[in-house]
């Protein structure tokens, strides 16, 4: 097993999804969470291929930078990838617009004028909603959305998804009453017994 | 072989990465081009969202299947027919550099194109040409070159897909640099010239049909 360590600031945000794939995966890991006023000596060690985290390293050797690139190859490692090159493309489309939520969040709780963001909120809402119908026919298109996004196991499409959606309560908190098997689905991911556990004991953070 | 049919804009945009994947395997697709006048009359056509069903382009169908956001299409194609990598960690490195050069150009179209303020547009455009892109540049010529030397491609030892998004998205951020942005990099404009005489590659730019990015300043 190769050592690893996983670099970032002590939020979800870009990391929680490859945290995600470790606890799923039982694979062993650094959880390094950088602080803020420690970074920008980090940043200038030049240990960080673009300058920014989340990065992985490996046994030491290398320094796998850009988060989805993490996560989809720990996903490809771990056997949470999808089963075959068209399987690996649907997680890969749930991964994309998964980001498009995480970023209209990402906006939203940045923001720091009210009345600005009240309006992003709203018009937030309306694009998520969007975007969750779509997840929502996905999710019915395999095999009636009992199971999972993608294929008959558990993907990191699925973690992804998961992991963003613990961001409603910034935009609508109970937006997936509306779409139940997708409401169904972050259920299940969270009742599995390793993501639980690494519910429970993961850092509390804001974001 | 499936036939495949990828359905995109009129512009190089975020579909010419995949029409250049094909190209380069030689896979025959028919590259339905759509304008934007048009986008909205066929979105109607498709109430359900069978076919774009994120309501967006490109989309990729083929065998019954239909495949929506451009790198995970792009993706697809390479991991089909040999340009993404050799191994997880060599499509991983693959990976890292097409995410890394998707940061450097999108916000190009968020912060130009869509940018209505001259003043704001402009500010950034400075941003973009002294800080942005030459510390985007930077950091891909040391990976280029950390790749045994950097006279090949970014990952092994043949072309993938992070040259082939290398090489086409350079002439935008060029465009909205100069012309000359890429001598202070003498790899990676090495290598935007070496991905583009590749025979198949070079046929592609050859006949390709105009599409109108460049008008949109």
């Amino acid at each position: 097993m190769p050592q690893y360590r996983l670099m970032y600031f002590n939020i979800r945000a870009r990391a929680e999804t490859s945290r995600m794939i470790f606890a799923a995966a039982g694979v062993e890991y650094e959880d390094v969470r950088v602080a803020r006023e420690q970074w920008p000596a980090e940043k200038a060690s030049g240990k960080y291929p673009f300058g920014q985290m989340p990065c992985l390293e490996i046994d030491g050797k290398f320094t796998l930078a850009q988060s989805r690139a993490i996560g989809r190859y720990l996903a490809n490692e771990y056997g949470l990838a999808g089963k075959d090159n068209l399987e690996k493309a649907k997680v890969d489309m749930v991964i994309y617009v998964c980001e498009d939520i995480y970023v209209g969040v990402r906006n939203i709780f940045f923001e720091k004028d009210e009345t600005k963001k009240a309006e992003m909120k709203a018009d937030f809402v309306v694009k998520a909603d969007s975007i969750l119908a779509a997840l929502e026919k996905l999710l019915i298109a395999n095999n009636g959305g009992n199971g999972y996004l993608v294929g008959d196991s558990l993907t990191w499409a699925d973690l992804e998804f998961f992991v963003r959606m613990e961001y409603a309560p910034f935009f609508n908190a109970a937006i997936l009453d509306q779409y139940p098997k997708l409401k169904a689905l972050a259920e299940r991911v969270s009742s599995v017994p390793e993501i639980a556990a690494w519910l429970k004991k993961r850092p509390k953070t804001d974001f | 072989m499936p036939k495949y049919k990828l359905t995109y804009l009129v512009f190089r945009g975020r579909g010419e990465v995949i029409r250049l994947l094909f190209a380069a395997a030689g896979v025959e697709f028919e590259d339905v081009r759509v304008t934007l006048k048009d986008w909205p009359a066929m979105k109607e056509t498709d109430p359900e969202r069978k076919r774009f069903l994120f309501n967006q382009l490109p989309i990729l169908e083929f065998d019954g299947h239909v495949l929506a956001q451009s790198h995970a299409i792009a993706r697809y194609v390479a991991n089909e027919f040999g340009f993404a990598g050799n191994t997880n960690l060599e499509k991983a490195k693959v990976d890292m550099i097409v995410s890394a050069v998707e940061d450097a150009y999108s916000p190009l179209v968020t912060n130009v194109w869509y940018e209505k303020d001259k003043a704001r547009k402009e500010a950034w455009f400075t941003e973009f040409r002294e800080t942005l892109l030459p510390k985007s540049l930077t950091a891909l010529e040391k990976l280029l070159t950390a790749n045994g030397g950097g006279d090949g491609f970014f990952v092994g030892d043949s072309v993938t897909f992070a040259d082939i998004m290398f090489a086409d998205r350079v002439d935008l951020l060029v465009f909205h640099s100069s012309p000359d942005v890429l001598d202070g990099y003498p790899k990676l404009k090495a290598l935007k010239s070496r991905v583009e005489a590749l025979p198949k590659i070079a046929e592609w730019i050859k006949k390709r049909p105009y599409a109108p990015d460049f008008e949109f300043h």
